[in-house]
């Protein structure tokens, strides 16, 4: 190896050391345990027995986890594309030179530093059938008033939407500091050139915006096929278990019901899933993410 | 040289036998665990000190955890080899907790008569309640059977009085026609505004009092197996189906989502216990119009129901002694006093249970003879293993039926079946 | 004067979002209402939003109720000294993955990002004996060092710092920079929005965790605000008006964290300094 290049190596790890500390002192033996734990029967309260793939069999005929999975499912792909789509358009709004913007941007963070307990409240008062905003506003176009959060079909929808509000103020910080790495040339260039205000946002907002949107699609991604908190104070997983995730699921069955080994497999499930999704984004950004603006 | 270094070590070593002198025999200490809201710890924590002064050589180190992620914190300190000593438990986790082995048999200290607890001097359906398949593992900490709560003003605008009279013998069924005068539109705008009673829940022992007193039962007498699909369960259950559906005089869920109807004037009777007094004295209008009147009875009995918490010797202590004195003080010496003043438990030794040592706790609304009455109706409640999975599938099968997505007959079926599978082995 | 354009699809646009801005601001006004009001005007239908009489009860009894004084000091403690040092460790971690060479990074990247997709609850009972073994449990050592690296964190700058122009780097590297000099005065100055978007962000995760603190420390010396304030709720019912009065508070210091750093991703350095 030549000088420079064994120079390079060392100088990479070396920035990398302190992550590599962290991740082998607190990380790495967490996961392998958890794939052990999945490989046994495990109350918490005895210790663990061995049980080889048994715990991955009886998953795979499990209909609760298919149900979970297919919520936890319909949540992220809701959740995630809405999020990204209205926090860009967002972030556009807010990054104006305009008196008073500051305020405006604050007030769209409000709801992502507003506890839960307050959203929730806030959002079944809105959903409420008899008394609800949103029937309220519904009736002045002739619609008939919902069951939002009572009925089972449309009880994901809402909290999709509650959950996607809540998060549009964090998605735009990111997006307007992406932004920010847009040179104003660009810009000005375009509108020489006579471009539309539309046509300026397609052909140079969306492509060089674009490390900002995989990173938010990614994290999105993976933090929502995790979710928990959202649809615990809005429904407890109601009605009749029409919004049940994923990780409800396998936190009962490590906290609750004694079986933490089948909790760990259904974790080892999910991260594959999430991982295969995740290498699919990996693989297929170098079509469309730009660097180096 | 030397001398001063010999002489600092004398000083030393005195310093430190004085010292261990100081601590009397080993200072023993005792990790205490349980669920307290804010407002308990305080009367907890003096209680848990004046203990401490009472035995200067047992230190308590508390711990009080939210209701919601208690459970989760004591498994990870089980499976981690951190138990503590002494817990807080709520009755229905005695099964999972004994059958696996957490909690200490009391059974031996009980006979050497330790302590000043006696299982014979508590009212019999609390030695029959707590004895898990032959054995006593806990004792109460709190208690209180179910009443009802109610507004006096919601009756007397519909011109009825709440007498005492009107709930003597008052039936379940007997409740609707009562309940049909009390739920009414009161600003004409076609939607129901005030209801007439809820606060009865989905979870198994919620629903216990209703089922036998329509000659139901949940389980049989060793909690061994679930007996839920049979006529009289599903008359009970379709009793309070009908009352939500048919007479409309229980709200739906979505009528009650997010709100409390009895705490803002919109509900006239509510099923409840003790152990929300305090909640129930913040309300505005407590000391002016609530009150409190038997829980209605059924065709075939007036049994009640309760759910009580409890405390129990963790298996791995190291000093079942003291954890023994500490659950003794709390529960039945002066940390039992202290704990009473809080207003939300009710007696459960036989000594204790009358009037003149109940009157003293009432708030303005309560009533020394309505809890005697509900606790005289307590013979015991239902304790199935697994309880968390019991727990989930009735609410789940309740939730179903009440949004009738299946029936009575069928959906009783089903859960009698899942609730057996969840027990299977236990 | 340069005549503008009078185009209404931009009012109308301003329009809906000068709407959305109050929508947003209602749990928030309710949160501060709540704490002011008497239990039973919480739950009036319709929902009051000025309260009558308005009270100062609530945080009377929130500081009586528990040490929240206490649980304040270790919130901003834990969440200061976290937040500096995990911007600090994402720094240097998202510079090796973005502008240092160096077989298998890639592929090391992949593997890291692999690491936030365990959820936490199956990671928990062992990390819960890591932080025995060390003796860390119900100190501020538990609560401030396993957050300091973070995937996430890295995984935000490392975006942001590919998004800078090469020529830039490599200006620096001819004139005979060391990467140290590179990062510190190239990368992070460059990347002063994304910073500050972590820096509210890693404040923000640290003052709202709630099940790490809950599960590795037991006293109420060590205890910070989210698990007092899940206090004041058990099964049956909840003091909202107390846990409103104990939220408003906890929002100060979130409030004035956002409003420092924000101004960091609004004037940032402009990166026009190449010609074409």
């Amino acid at each position: 190896m030549g000088r420079k290049r064994w120079k390079k190596w060392v100088t990479g790890y070396m920035y990398l050391l302190p992550s590599i500390i962290f991740l082998c002192a607190f990380t790495v033996f967490p996961v392998f345990a958890s794939f052990y734990i999945s490989l046994t029967q495990w109350t918490l309260i005895k210790p663990p027995e061995f049980i080889g793939l048994e715990n991955y069999k009886n998953l795979f005929d499990d209909p609760t986890f298919y149900r979970t999975l297919w919520h936890t499912a319909y949540y992220t792909f809701g959740s995630v594309p809405l999020s990204i789509i209205l926090s860009l358009l967002l972030a556009v709004a807010m990054n104006q030179k305009i008196k008073g913007i500051t305020i405006f941007r604050s007030m769209y963070f409000l709801p992502v530093i507003s506890t839960w307990v307050a959203v929730a409240i806030i959002w079944r008062w809105i959903y409420n059938p008899q008394f609800g905003l949103l029937n309220a506003f519904l009736k002045i176009f002739g619609i008939p008033p919902q069951n939002w959060l009572g009925e089972p079909k449309l009880a994901m929808p809402s909290v999709i939407i509650t959950s996607v509000w809540k998060g549009l103020g964090y998605n735009m910080i990111l997006f307007l500091a992406g932004l920010q790495n847009i040179s104003e040339n660009y810009y000005e260039a375009a509108k020489i050139d006579g471009a539309s205000k539309w046509a300026q946002f397609r052909y140079i907002t969306i492509p060089l915006i674009s490390p900002t949107t995989f990173f938010v699609l990614i994290t999105s991604i993976i933090s929502s096929f995790q979710v928990f908190g959202p649809i615990y104070t809005m429904t407890n997983g109601g009605p009749v278990g029409s919004t049940e995730v994923l990780i409800f699921y396998l936190f009962q069955n490590g906290f609750r019901w004694y079986k933490m080994g089948y909790a760990s497999s259904i974790a080892w499930v999910l991260f594959l899933i999430i991982f295969i999704f995740t290498l699919i984004q990996y693989f297929s950004s170098k079509r469309w993410v730009h660097y180096g603006a | 040289m030397k001398r001063v270094f010999s002489g600092v070590l004398l000083v030393l070593f005195i310093m430190v036998s004085i010292g261990s002198i100081g601590y009397g025999a080993e200072k023993i200490t005792l990790k205490f665990f349980h669920y307290l809201r804010a407002q308990e710890q305080q009367v907890m924590i003096s209680a848990l000190e004046s203990f401490m002064k009472k035995y200067p050589n047992i230190e308590i180190k508390y711990e009080f955890v939210p209701e919601s992620d208690y459970i989760t914190k004591i498994l990870t300190l089980l499976a981690a080899g951190e138990a503590p000593d002494v817990i807080g438990l709520k009755d229905l986790m005695i099964p999972d907790f004994a059958l696996q082995g957490v909690l200490t048999d009391l059974d031996p200290i009980f006979k050497a008569k330790k302590g000043s607890i006696n299982p014979m001097q508590w009212i019999s359906p609390m030695r029959k309640h707590l004895t898990y398949r032959g054995k006593i593992y806990t004792v109460p900490e709190q208690f209180s059977p179910q009443v009802l709560y109610g507004n006096k003003k919601l009756f007397k605008d519909t011109g009825i009085e709440p007498t005492p009279q009107i709930f003597e013998n008052l039936t379940w069924e007997g409740l609707i026609p009562l309940g049909q005068k009390l739920t009414r539109d009161t600003n004409g705008d076609g939607k129901i505004d005030v209801f007439a009673f809820g606060g009865v829940g989905g979870r198994y022992d919620d629903r216990s009092a209703i089922i036998w007193n329509y000659g139901g039962q949940l389980m049989d007498p060793n909690f061994t197996r679930w007996t839920l699909d049979t006529p009289q369960v599903a008359k009970a259950y379709q009793v309070l189906l009908d009352m939500i559906h048919k007479y409309h005089i229980i709200p739906t869920p979505e009528e009650s989502a997010g709100v409390d109807l009895f705490s803002i004037e919109k509900m006239a009777l509510v099923y409840s216990n003790r152990y929300n007094g305090p909640y129930y004295a913040t309300f505005s209008w407590a000391n002016e119009r609530m009150f409190i009147a038997k829980a209605p009875k059924g065709p075939v009995n007036d049994r009640n129901r309760t759910s009580c918490r409890v405390m129990g010797i963790v298996s791995t202590t190291k000093h079942p002694e003291e954890a023994w004195k500490l659950i003794c003080y709390l529960t039945n010496e002066e940390g039992f006093q202290l704990q009473a003043k809080s207003g939300r438990t009710l007696p459960w030794r036989a000594d204790q249970v009358n009037k003149k040592f109940l009157e003293p706790w009432m708030l303005p609304f309560e009533n020394a003879d309505v809890y005697l009455n509900a606790i005289s109706r307590w013979h015991g409640g239902v304790l199935p293993p697994n309880s968390d999975v019991c727990r989930k599938l009735t609410i789940d099968a309740w939730d179903a039926m009440v949004l009738k997505k299946i029936g009575v007959k069928e959906g009783l079926k089903k859960l009698n079946d899942d609730l057996n599978k969840a027990i299977k082995g236990w | 004067m340069a005549h503008r354009k009078f185009n209404p699809g931009i009012v109308l646009a301003y329009i809906v979002l000068s709407i959305g801005a109050f929508s947003m601001a209602i749990p928030f006004i309710w949160m501060l209402s709540t704490a002011f009001k008497t239990p039973s005007q919480v739950f009036v239908i319709p929902p009051k939003w000025i309260p009558s009489p308005i009270i100062t009860d609530n945080f009377k009894k929130l500081f009586s109720l528990m040490p929240f004084g206490r649980y304040y000091f270790n919130s901003i403690f834990v969440s200061v000294t976290g937040t500096f040092g995990r911007l600090l460790l994402a720094i240097l971690t998202a510079y090796a993955f973005s502008w240092l060479e160096f077989p298998g990074r890639d592929k090391i990247f992949i593997l890291y990002l692999a690491t936030m997709m365990i959820p936490f609850h199956v990671r928990l009972v062992p990390m819960f004996l890591i932080m025995r073994a060390l003796r860390w449990l119900d100190t501020y050592y538990v609560l401030i060092i396993p957050g300091l690296f973070s995937v996430y964190a890295a995984f935000l700058l490392r975006q942001f710092f590919l998004g800078i122009h090469r020529d830039l780097i490599d200006a620096a590297t001819i004139d005979g920079c060391n990467s140290w000099t590179i990062l510190w005065r190239i990368v992070v100055p460059l990347s002063t929005p994304a910073i500050g978007a972590l820096g509210i962000f890693t404040f923000l995760d640290e003052w709202n965790s709630f099940m790490w603190p809950l599960i590795m420390t037991s006293s109420n010396k060590m205890r910070v605000i989210p698990v007092g304030l899940a206090f004041l709720q058990d099964q049956y019912y909840t003091d909202y008006t107390i846990l409103m009065a104990g939220a408003v508070l906890a929002l100060v210091p979130v409030i004035i964290v956002f409003l420092a750093f924000q101004r960091y991703f609004v004037r940032g350095i402009v990166l026009s300094g190449l010609k074409e």
